[in-house]
């Protein structure tokens, strides 16, 4: 994970697919208890992307 | 009294090395039951019974290259007398021998060599999830340096982990001077070789017995993909869709209604299956591909289809896969969209008849009532064998998907 680059897309650096996706937005569910919609996913292809969206997510 | 065969693991396997039995000379087995763990060249296998009563006698041994359809142990129909057992050796198996020491390695000739696949028991690996050890830091006694189950156990007591089950969790540790497990690079390279050359072997095999005639059609997704939005925006995240999901299930209706693209070519002709399993294409951390089988798709429901979809990935991944799943796919079903393939010109996976391709969805112009729209478009293509279809058999099954795409909600 050090090498993954935090403003590249995530997706593309460790070549996961969908799947893995899905059960990454899971895993993220589960440990903060917030529900990720669809139309959200756009905003979760980087680490500081996901970074920035769990913030704002866990201030409500 | 019945013979526990080697299954045919797919046509590009042709033997498995035995890892460990489940069960020994007295148990009881269930059929459907896993009774033994092989090792191939791609993944662990669970090998299930296909018979129940008691194990009569376990005639390969942990360590032995084993060939299809080799007699491996012997089942006693419960409630008959324990006999004599005469076996007929089917094939040659090659017992497990230690390889004397390579004075040198000769540099294999290809591209940087991927990480080879781990080699650890199903067992060994869910032992040792279930203690929290890492698989990768052990030394493995099992053929060809796999990490078995009682690798797992002997470095759990070293360091003191504990599991609450069976007594014989207590083994012997390895005496010091064992040689460690770390292979040289020349040796994951070599394993890598024999991956893609077992891959090579099978696809050589295809293209030359098989005359393959391809088609392609675009579908507009439009319908399904507003469908999937709406379902998934009702759904929790543990139980939303994907829409490779709806695009199996496509495919597994379709077949019902061109039935001859779902079997296999035995001898000098082609065997309708009854059924419809459909194999998915895995692509493996360490390179190269899989396709196990999902049972019955045609009747399963989209979240029923979605577990199915989700375990089986995780499993070939995790290389845990039963010989089932790989010697049932009555058709292959191979998805590259999410690498940026608009359209996939497969191989046959023989000795199945046909192959469907799926690309990427994109969004494209097209004409709807009249009207130029942007629609979100996927192309998808058959691979067929022309032996047992003809290019109009294959179109109405091109249709078919199509069509059944255009009503999601029945899918």
């Amino acid at each position: 994970m050090a090498s993954v680059k935090p403003d590249a897309s995530f997706r593309d650096q460790l070549d996961i697919d969908s799947i893995d996706f899905l059960n990454f937005i899971v895993a993220m569910h589960k440990q903060f208890q917030i529900d990720v919609p669809e139309s959200d996913y756009p905003e979760l292809t980087t680490i500081d992307g996901c970074v920035r969206y769990l913030r704002r997510m866990l201030a409500r | 009294m019945a013979d526990f065969l080697m299954p045919t693991l797919g046509s590009d396997m042709t033997e498995g090395t035995l890892v460990e039995w489940r069960k020994k000379v007295g148990d009881r087995v269930v059929k459907g039951e896993i009774l033994a763990e092989v090792d191939t060249e791609k993944a662990a296998i669970e090998i299930e019974s296909f018979h129940t009563g008691i194990v009569e006698r376990l005639i390969t041994r942990p360590g032995d290259k084993i060939p299809v359809g080799t007699v491996m142990a012997i089942i006693r129909e419960e409630g008959r007398p324990a006999g004599k057992v005469e076996v007929e050796a089917k094939a040659a198996i090659k017992p497990h021998v230690e390889a004397p020491p390579s004075v040198a390695r000769r540099a294999i000739p290809s591209p940087a060599p991927e990480p080879a696949r781990l080699r650890v028991s199903p067992a060994a690996r869910q032992l040792a999830a279930e203690l929290g050890i890492d698989p990768s830091t052990l030394r493995g006694t099992g053929p060809d340096g796999a990490i078995v189950r009682e690798d797992v156990l002997r470095a759990a007591q070293a360091s003191g982990k504990r599991r609450e089950t069976r007594g014989e969790e207590q083994v012997q540790p390895l005496a010091p001077s064992a040689s460690p497990m770390a292979e040289a690079p020349g040796t994951a390279a070599e394993r890598q070789s024999r991956m893609r050359q077992t891959i090579a072997a099978a696809m050589a095999r295809s293209k030359r017995e098989i005359p393959h005639y391809y088609l392609s059609t675009t579908i507009d997704m439009g319908r399904t993909m507003n469908w999937l939005k709406d379902e998934n925006l009702k759904r929790s995240v543990a139980d939303r869709l994907l829409y490779g999901v709806l695009l199996i299930k496509a495919v597994a209706l379709a077949l019902r209604q061109v039935p001859e693209l779902n079997g296999l070519w035995k001898g000098s002709a082609a065997v309708q299956s009854p059924d419809v399993h459909v194999g998915v294409a895995v692509s493996l951390r360490q390179g190269g591909l899989i396709a196990p089988a999902i049972h019955h798709t045609d009747k399963l429901s989209l979240d029923e289809l979605m577990k199915r979809f989700l375990d089986v990935v995780k499993r070939a991944r995790a290389g845990t896969l039963r010989s089932s799943e790989l010697s049932d796919p009555t058709i292959t079903v191979t998805s590259l969209g999410e690498q940026g393939v608009e359209t996939v010109f497969g191989v046959i996976y023989p000795p199945q008849v046909a192959l469907v391709g799926l690309g990427k969805i994109v969004e494209r112009p097209w004409v709807v009532e009249g009207q130029v729209v942007s629609r979100p478009v996927v192309t998808a293509s058959l691979s067929a064998d022309h032996r047992v279809t003809d290019g109009h058999r294959g179109g109405l099954f091109l249709s078919a998907i199509d069509r059944l795409l255009q009503e999601p909600g029945r899918l």
